[in-house]
C-alpha cells in the first residue's frame, strides 16, 4: 500500500517537474512575441500632407499613452532637418545639390497635390489657422515633448550627407539601422510606412 | 575553449554590418564569441536590437570615436 502512494507521488513529481519546464518555456515565447503598446512610424515620404498624417497619428498616439517611434528615412528625413548653420565643408557636388533642392525644414515639405509652386500651400496653411489646425512644425514639436523617439536612417542621411548638426537636435533622437526599427517594429501593436 | 571570430565591418554601412554577423552565426556553433568592429552611426544600436531579438548575448559594447566594438556570445 505504501509502496503504492510512493510510486504515485514520485509520478506527481516527475509531472510536476515536467509542467514547470512547459511553463517556463511558455513564458519565455511569450515574452518574445509580446506586444507592448507602441507604435512605430516609418516617415519615408517628404510630402507635407503625409508628414502631417503622421504626425496627427504619432501625436494622437501620445495622447492615447503609447509609446511612439518614428523613423525617418530619405525623403522624410525632411521633417527632422534643420539645414540653418550646418556645415557644407565634407559634401560632395552632388551632395549639395540635394541639399539645395530638397526643403531646408519641415515648414519647406511640399504638398503631394495642388502644391501650384507653393500657392496650394500657402492657401492649406491659411485653411488651416483659420479651422484652428497646429502647422506641421508645431506638431513636430509637440511630438517631441509628449515623447515620442526620432530614430534617423543612418543610410539614407549619410547618402544625403546630412550629420547631426544638419538634424533637429534633442534628447529623444538617435541615428538607427534596419535592426533597430526592426526590433521595435516586432514589439510594436501598430506599424505604419507613410 | 570557444572559438573566436573576428568580423571587420569598417565602411560598411547598414544593413550590411548586421548581415555580416548574420551570416556569421549561420555557419558557427553555438558558444562561438564574435568580436566585431564596425563605424556606421547605425551599428551601436542596431547590434543591441540584433542580440536582443535573436536571442545571443552581446557581452561587450563599446564605442572609441566612430569605431564601435562589440563581443557577442552565439547562443544558438
Amino acid at each position: 500500500m505504501r509502496a503504492a502512494t510512493e510510486i504515485a507521488e514520485t509520478g506527481v513529481e516527475s509531472r510536476l517537474r515536467e509542467l514547470e519546464t512547459e511553463v517556463a518555456r511558455l513564458r519565455g515565447a511569450a515574452r518574445q512575441t509580446a506586444q507592448e503598446d507602441t507604435v512605430s512610424i516609418v516617415c519615408f515620404s517628404g510630402d507635407w500632407d503625409r508628414l502631417f498624417a503622421a504626425f496627427i497619428i504619432a501625436n494622437g498616439a501620445l495622447a492615447l499613452g503609447q509609446e511612439v517611434h518614428m523613423f525617418f528615412t530619405f525623403w522624410g528625413a525632411t521633417a527632422v532637418r534643420r539645414a540653418e548653420g550646418a556645415s557644407n565643408r565634407s559634401k560632395s557636388w552632388i551632395q549639395r545639390m540635394l541639399g539645395w533642392m530638397l526643403p531646408r525644414n519641415v515648414a519647406g515639405a511640399p504638398l503631394s497635390k495642388m502644391h501650384f509652386g507653393g500657392l496650394g500651400k500657402v492657401m492649406m496653411g491659411k485653411l488651416m489657422r483659420e479651422k484652428g489646425v497646429d502647422d506641421l512644425p508645431s506638431m513636430v514639436r509637440q511630438a517631441r515633448e509628449l515623447g515620442a523617439v526620432f530614430h534617423c536612417c543612418d543610410t539614407s542621411l549619410s547618402l544625403f550627407g546630412w550629420g547631426s548638426d544638419e538634424l533637429v537636435d534633442g534628447e529623444n533622437a538617435d541615428w538607427c539601422g534596419v535592426s533597430t526599427f526592426l526590433s521595435l517594429a516586432l514589439k510594436s501593436k501598430i506599424v505604419l510606412f507613410i | 575553449m570557444a572559438e573566436t571570430m573576428n568580423i571587420d565591418a569598417r565602411g560598411m554601412m547598414c544593413p550590411r554590418p548586421i548581415i555580416e554577423l548574420a551570416k556569421a552565426r549561420r555557419r558557427s556553433e553555438p558558444g562561438t564569441i564574435i568580436e566585431m568592429v564596425a563605424d556606421d552611426l547605425a551599428f551601436e544600436s542596431d547590434v543591441r536590437a540584433w542580440c536582443e531579438t535573436t536571442d545571443n548575448e552581446l557581452q561587450a559594447l563599446a564605442r572609441d570615436g566612430d569605431k564601435v566594438t562589440a563581443r557577442i556570445l552565439l547562443n544558438g
